[in-house]
């Protein structure tokens, strides 16, 4: 019986430190460090650009999950009254703070290995309270410990419910050039 | 025995991977979990420097010149001097204003204009002491607003210049209640260097005012103003008050407004208003306002 005993203390010590060593090697998921937006607008009238150094961002590399977030009013603009049309008119940042993506990476890519890869995501795209589900190229590039994302698409404004002024001048395009650039770190919960 | 340890080295492996199994969560809810709140400042409570009469609690943004031309036409009723002869005070103009306002900083903005009635000329500052906050923790908004005006009309009562100053203080309490109704309330001071005989040279006021949206583009907008402590003064002066509606175009506002208000400036229209409504003494009003940006692009990638 004793010797039972201590035979099973042994393995009981073993698997926990065989999960220990398992859980720290193993990272799964990694969270933004660093991340960047800009959007651009070409209209006659007017060329618009806009900036958020406040993409979130996390991914993971096992199940190839990928989500985003992007808060509405870290958008800044060269003038100041764009920035307030844009909050107040089109995006309605007030009712819909934040722009989202939920997807999955659609190449099995192996994390492990350095280098520079181009990939596809395909999931929902949330903007201005409207969902759509949208594949998009990107690239993907794995050092020793981050991951650096570079992604450049075109979101049609139409697709998300915003709509141009009605009078005037439209110096709104109605494709938006968007290009973002994220870095990823090994993610810790708090 | 056994059974039992497998069963709690089971769980033990469970609860330890477990940490690290986020896998199963949604991702997004991990990420708004991870994601700070960010406190930001509510924007755009009211579209430019005034609601009608009144000034709101919005300044001209860093680096931006706003130039403002004001335009007051004159009464509509016959028996205030308007009627179809001179169409409805459209061939009059009760008061004209050129003014320039320059943000100095986000919160700072300094001002100077050329108004028609008595030949002012105005310099103003305004300051962004509390801003709203979109997380609630600064519920209302508090700008300081103060001008001094200087006419060069002379006349034999108001012979010397420094007769002709006037200063005007305002606290100006405003709050966005939601994307469609913004509201605002000023206790404010008028000193007067020289005035009539009986009349005040400090007088006080309170005025009130709101936008309320009504459609995207669309917005009612109206103020009140009230004066205190004056005496009679032999003539009848009234509370200013305006109505208007403001339609947003993608960069332009066009705002068409009716006020009794004789003057633009508020050392004028809250102490000098002789023409009430319902003697027809209201004009018609606009603002036409172009904003011009200096200095770099600074605001990208901030």
């Amino acid at each position: 019986m004793q010797i039972i005993n201590y035979a099973m203390l042994k393995m009981f010590f073993l698997f926990v430190l065989i999960s220990f060593a398992l859980s720290v090697k193993a990272q799964t998921v990694y969270i933004t460090e660093n991340g960047e937006v800009t959007f651009y607008s070409h209209a006659p009238v007017e060329d618009i650009k806009a900036t958020s150094s406040q993409v979130n961002s996390i991914i993971n590399t096992v199940t190839g999950e990928v989500a985003f977030m992007i808060p509405m009013r870290s958008f800044h603009f060269a003038k100041a009254l764009m920035e307030e049309h844009f909050n107040e008119k089109y995006i309605e940042s007030e009712k819909y703070p934040q722009a989202t993506f939920k997807g999955t990476i659609n190449e099995k890519v192996d994390f492990s290995i350095k280098g520079i890869f181009p990939l596809t995501a395909t999931g929902k795209m949330n903007i201005h309270g409207k969902e759509k589900e949208i594949i998009e190229k990107g690239e993907i590039e794995l050092t020793e410990d981050k991951i650096i994302l570079n992604t450049e698409f075109n979101v049609a404004i139409a697709d998300y419910n915003i709509k141009p002024p009605k009078l005037l001048f439209n110096n709104i395009a109605d494709t938006i050039n968007v290009k973002m650039k994220v870095i990823y770190v090994p993610y810790k919960k708090k | 025995m056994s059974k039992i340890f497998f069963l709690i080295l089971f769980v033990l492996v469970s609860i330890i991977n477990f940490e690290n199994c986020i896998a199963q969560d949604d991702l997004l809810k991990v990420l708004q979990s991870e994601t700070p709140v960010i406190k930001e400042n509510v924007i755009a409570t009211f579209k430019g420097n005034k609601i009608i009469n009144i000034e709101t609690n919005e300044t001209v943004r860093k680096n931006n010149l706003d130039f403002r031309i004001s335009h007051l036409f004159g009464s509509i009723g016959t028996e205030s001097g308007g009627g179809i002869h001179n169409l409805y005070g459209i061939d009059q103009s009760a008061d004209i204003r050129l003014g320039f306002h320059y943000g100095i900083t986000d919160k700072l903005m300094i001002g100077g204009s050329h108004v028609k009635r008595n030949e002012n000329f105005e310099g103003l500052v305004k300051y962004r002491l509390i801003e709203q906050t979109t997380d609630g923790r600064l519920p209302f908004a508090l700008t300081l607003y103060g001008n001094a005006t200087n006419s060069i009309k002379s006349s034999e009562a108001f012979k010397k210049n420094i007769y002709r100053l006037t200063y005007c203080a305002q606290a100006i309490f405003a709050r966005k209640f939601s994307s469609k109704f913004s509201l605002i309330l000023i206790p404010g001071i008028v000193h007067r260097n020289f005035v009539q005989a009986g009349d005040e040279n400090t007088t006080y006021s309170l005025s009130g005012g709101f936008r309320c949206k009504f459609t995207r583009s669309a917005s009612v907008i109206a103020d009140y103003s009230h004066t205190f402590g004056r005496k009679n003064v032999g003539l009848d002066y009234y509370d200013v008050s305006g109505v208007g509606v403001e339609i947003e175009t993608g960069g332009h506002v066009f705002t068409i407004m009716f006020t009794n208000a004789s003057g633009l400036l508020e050392n004028d229209y809250l102490v000098n208003t002789s023409d009430s409504w319902a003697k027809g003494g209201m004009k018609f009003s606009f603002i036409i306002s172009r904003m011009f940006k200096f200095g770099k692009n600074d605001a990208v990638g901030k």
